[in-house]
């Protein structure tokens, strides 16, 4: 990559982290955090874009540095006019850097803005913005002295501290060197330590994880009052000297004094009721806080490698997996304990390497917040209704691709719950709901399978509705009484909405079955509860990753094909006779006809069939079939392959592998083999 | 050289999560039912880290942990305790017993993870 | 120099073509073919080509000339079109690889636009190489109707 497009996917980042400031600070027009982050991105943005020639960009970051320069310093309010246009920019700024000619957009702003800006103000600095990220606290750590019956580690804890950032610490009591204290497992000394970081006070305060509120405190430094404060003087008392030695050391880190009075420190909040009570779900959330305030604090963990190369090393894996059981196929039959154990070993160590490799794929849900949170808001305002947007669980991790193909299908589904489901603020206050709609994204990790939820407090489904246009549609008939889930069916099959019907909104012609196609597609699985009345939920089901597959291996004449496990219900043997003895080819299975496809008679074998048949009885998504297959060799875990798209007219097959010996083994779908 | 994790859970289903979890990060996992298997495990050998449940038939954590704190081998293991109990008088006695830290259940297993991972520094 | 373009040369069912070798990644010899039921007429089956399943196109009877009767010499030209920035691979069967030229646009002769014995319209052009004729493919018609429903 030259560094133009290295350039070019900076700014995307860029311009998606500004776009999520900006509905943050939609939310929060106060935030300080906020606002400053807004102006850190379109300066960084403005000062780059200069030196590689986007000199469009450079103007209009310019005058919307402007605009939140003067918000910063309290010139101008954040409102809705400034936040549209912000964002209106944003979408500007991503059309020119890729090269597509907005002039006439910029223009625009560009006048508008300038209407805005008549007062030129400070011209920005900066020297304050890059200190400003920099934090310092003091942290006093004075552990009990049995610690280490607890099973700490108080040097990991020191190193800890010191991978912060800048630090510096004074020992107390030392009376024999402290390192030897902790090896001695007798610790006497207690420690004052000043650090310079860019993290924030949670990610300080989580070094302290394990200990006790009364044997840690960390006060984050805004001046030098801090020394007075009570919290600093209740945890350790300085003599003058020391004193002034924590002046003198603490003032060249401090930005110069602001003319109000601020607050000299911000109490550390520590829940006081349980001495070490590590509430998982609280670090959860601090983690996506800081995340949210700045990604810079972050970064130093972080390096962006090309998908190209991560698929590169999904590719060798896939294909050192495949030569893994290749070489398990040849040693199987040599009896040698050692290489057994050895292989065993390989073993592990294989399955180790694809998982942390397929980890490295996966991507948290939350890339598509942003997106999210921008149609609900246009879809809202439009409609005039109001949302109340909950997400929970947005660090779930799915695979990159899947993520990529599960963005149309989830915000189809937000429009639809907005436009169909919730109601107008009118219609709700009558029927006594909050005026502020619900919306729910809610997403978790079970298995090998992830869950979302899309949950809306609207009206819900209406069957009686549903049906009649079912009927009208001619898709069902007026007499059979159907049940709610058939209902359910019948709305996510194809033609049920049709292009002319859908307002505008949930528009652009796809209905419920293209979700559900999309969501199949990916090998998921949609499901829908309802509540006339009280609201909907559409649970969509995923499996972790595209690229790892359960599967059972059967074989029909010469060849193998392979059938997901997760599908199969029940197998077994019986002579092939009894089974096509009858013209009609339907199976009683627990009391239910089912059909069954013999997939010599399906794959076109002239040959006669072998005695026995084996009957593998395949439910998915309700629907059950029976295959009738030659005979069935073993489970395998394998690498899904897709089919080439000259390949993909083949309904029949979902996919394909390499077994280990090197031939193909295609993937069954066995709903497709009806048809 | 990878480390050395007892998990001493009664409840099945839990133990198998928290044994996969531990297994795909590369640990590897003694798992024992209860207290009393869990104990056995600290022969001498080398044990990393010692995570248990508070409730268990036979020899309840807080046993487990006094017992295995008296080998000296396991002096300064540290020792995370699974808990539903959120009752003070309760952790006061676990707390006595020196743990390193307690875990509420249920819990995320990114966070989970997490504290495993400081607790083996 | 103008427009040199090399020319990869193959025999199939007796004929002499050429394909341009922008397209062509590499040629192999046919292992392991995995018939695929259900396919269309024109595909003989799949390859794993590194791991990946590669469909082998049966390139005589895509162009209506006939069909390539598999013999042991049988090779696969693995080639790459692009189209709307979407890259489609696959093979073909020929039956033999005689040679790598290089020729001008100019050179290129127009085809007979009928009664070639097969679909002519999957034509660049025809090249005269030495004593012989050879009919040069455009990829991107051969597969024209596969590339057009690329999304």
């Amino acid at each position: 990559m030259d560094f133009h497009q290295e350039y070019i996917v900076e700014v995307k980042q860029i311009l998606k982290s500004l776009e999520s400031s900006l509905l943050e600070l939609e939310k929060k027009a106060h935030d300080p955090e906020e606002i400053n982050n807004v102006y850190r991105y379109l300066h960084t943005i403005k000062g780059s874009a200069g030196m590689f020639g986007f000199e469009t960009i450079e103007q209009l970051t310019h005058e919307l540095e402007h605009v939140f320069s003067d918000i910063r310093d309290g010139d101008r309010q954040v409102d809705h006019h400034i936040i549209d246009l912000t964002l209106h920019a944003v979408d500007v700024l991503s059309d020119l850097i890729e090269g597509k000619d907005a002039k006439d957009e910029v223009q625009k702003l560009l006048e508008t803005l300038g209407s805005a800006t008549e007062e030129p103000n400070s011209t920005p600095d900066a020297q304050t913005m890059s200190e400003s990220i920099e934090k310092v606290f003091i942290v006093v750590f004075r552990p009990e002295p049995e610690i280490f019956k607890r099973g700490i580690n108080i040097e990991a804890i020191l190193d800890d501290i010191k991978e912060l950032g800048t630090t510096k610490m004074y020992v107390h009591n030392e009376t024999t060197p402290y390192k030897k204290q902790i090896s001695d497992k007798k610790l006497e000394s207690f420690f004052e330590i000043i650090v310079q970081t860019e993290e924030d006070l949670e990610e300080v305060q989580d070094v302290f994880m394990f200990l006790k509120p009364s044997e840690y405190i960390v006060l984050e430094v805004l001046d030098l009052a801090v020394l007075d404060s009570k919290e600093y003087t209740d945890a350790i008392a300085l003599n003058e000297k020391e004193k002034t030695d924590r002046t003198d050391y603490l003032t060249p880190l401090l930005p110069e004094p602001k003319k109000e009075m601020a607050p000299s420190t911000k109490k550390v909040e520590i829940s006081s009721i349980q001495d070490l009570n590590i509430d998982a779900e609280k670090i959860e959330e601090k983690e996506t806080d800081t995340n949210k305030i700045t990604n810079k604090s972050k970064k130093s963990n972080h390096i962006n490698v090309s998908t190209q190369k991560l698929d590169q090393l999904i590719n060798i894996v896939s294909e050192l997996v495949i030569f893994r059981s290749e070489i398990q196929h040849i040693t199987s039959s040599i009896q040698n304990p050692a290489l057994h154990e050895a292989m065993e070993k390989l073993d592990q160590l294989t399955l180790r390497l694809r998982d942390s490799a397929f980890h490295i794929r996966l991507v948290p849900l939350n890339i598509i917040t942003v997106k999210m949170q921008r149609l609900i808001r246009s879809v809202s305002r439009d409609l005039g209704k109001e949302i109340n947007f909950i997400t929970e669980g947005m660090d779930t991790e799915l695979d990159r691709s899947m993520i990529a193909s599960l963005e149309a299908p989830i915000m189809h589904m937000i429009r639809n719950a907005i436009d169909h489901g919730i109601e107008t603020p009118d219609e709700r206050k009558q029927l006594n709901k909050p005026e502020k709609g619900l919306l729910k994204f809610y997403s978790y990790n079970s298995g090998d399978h992830v869950f979302i939820q899309i949950q809306d407090d609207g009206k819900g489904i209406d069957f009686d509705k549903v049906r009649a246009k079912g009927i009208e549609r001619g898709l069902i008939d007026d007499k059979t009484s159907y049940s709610e889930k058939e209902l359910i069916n019948l709305m996510m099959s194809p033609g049920f909405s049709t292009a002319s019907e859908v307002t505008t909104v949930s528009g652009r012609g796809v209905g419920m079955d293209v979700v559900k196609r999309d969501i199949n597609a990916l090998r998921g699985e949609v499901e829908v509860s309802t509540e006339k009345g009280l609201g909907s939920i559409f649970t969509l089901r995923l499996p972790l990753t595209l690229t790892i597959l359960d599967t059972l291996v059967v074989q029909v004449k010469d060849n193998k094909y392979l059938l997901p496990i997760n599908e199969i219900e029940y197998c077994y043997t019986t002579p092939y006779n009894t089974l096509f003895n009858k013209k009609s080819r339907q199976l009683n299975h627990e009391g239910k006809l089912i059909s069954l496809v013999s997939l010599r008679e399906y794959f076109e074998v002239h040959e006669k069939a072998p005695e026995n048949g084996t009957v593998i009885i395949i439910n998915k998504n309700d629907t059950a079939i029976a295959l009738v297959v030659d005979k069935i060799i073993g489970k395998l875990q394998t690498v899904y392959r897709p089919l080439n798209e000259m390949l993909q007219s083949v309904h029949c097959f979902s996919g394909a592998s390499i077994l280990g010996d090197g031939s193909i083994a295609l993937i069954i779908n066995a709903l497709k083999l009806n048809k | 050289m990878s480390k050395n994790i007892v998990i001493a859970e009664d409840f099945g289903v839990s133990r198998k999560i928290i044994v996969s979890t531990l297994a795909k990060e590369g640990y590897s996992v003694l798992e024992a039912e209860d207290g009393l298997q869990a104990s056995n495990f600290f022969d001498g050998r080398s044990i990393d880290l010692l995570i248990t449940d508070f409730n268990m038939p036979n020899m309840n954590g807080a046993e487990l942990i006094q017992k295995v704190r008296q080998n000296s081998h396991y002096e300064y293991m540290p020792i995370l305790l699974l808990t539903t109990e959120v009752r003070e008088e309760k952790l006061k006695q676990a707390m006595d017993a020196n743990i390193t830290a307690w875990i509420k259940k249920p819990f995320q297993t990114e966070a989970f993870l997490k504290i495993v991972k400081k607790a083996l520094r | 120099m103008n427009n040199q373009k090399p020319c990869l040369l193959f025999s199939l069912c007796n004929e002499l073509f050429g394909i341009d070798v922008v397209h062509v990644i590499r040629v192999i010899n046919l292992e392991q073919l995995m018939v695929i039921p259900q396919s269309p007429d024109f595909i003989s089956g799949a390859i794993n080509l590194e791991g990946n399943v590669l469909p082998v196109v049966d390139l005589a009877k895509k162009i209506e000339l006939g069909s390539t009767e598999i013999k042991k010499q049988t090779k696969v030209i693995i080639i790459e079109i692009e189209h709307n920035q979407e890259t489609m691979t696959v093979g073909m069967l020929i039956d033999e690889v005689l040679d790598v030229v290089n020729f001008t646009a100019s050179q290129l002769q127009a085809s007979p636009v009928e009664n070639m014995g097969f679909n002519s319209t999957t034509l660049e052009g025809m090249f005269q190489h030495k004593n012989d004729f050879y009919l040069i493919l455009d990829a991107n018609k051969v597969f024209e109707k596969e590339l057009a429903t690329l999304v």
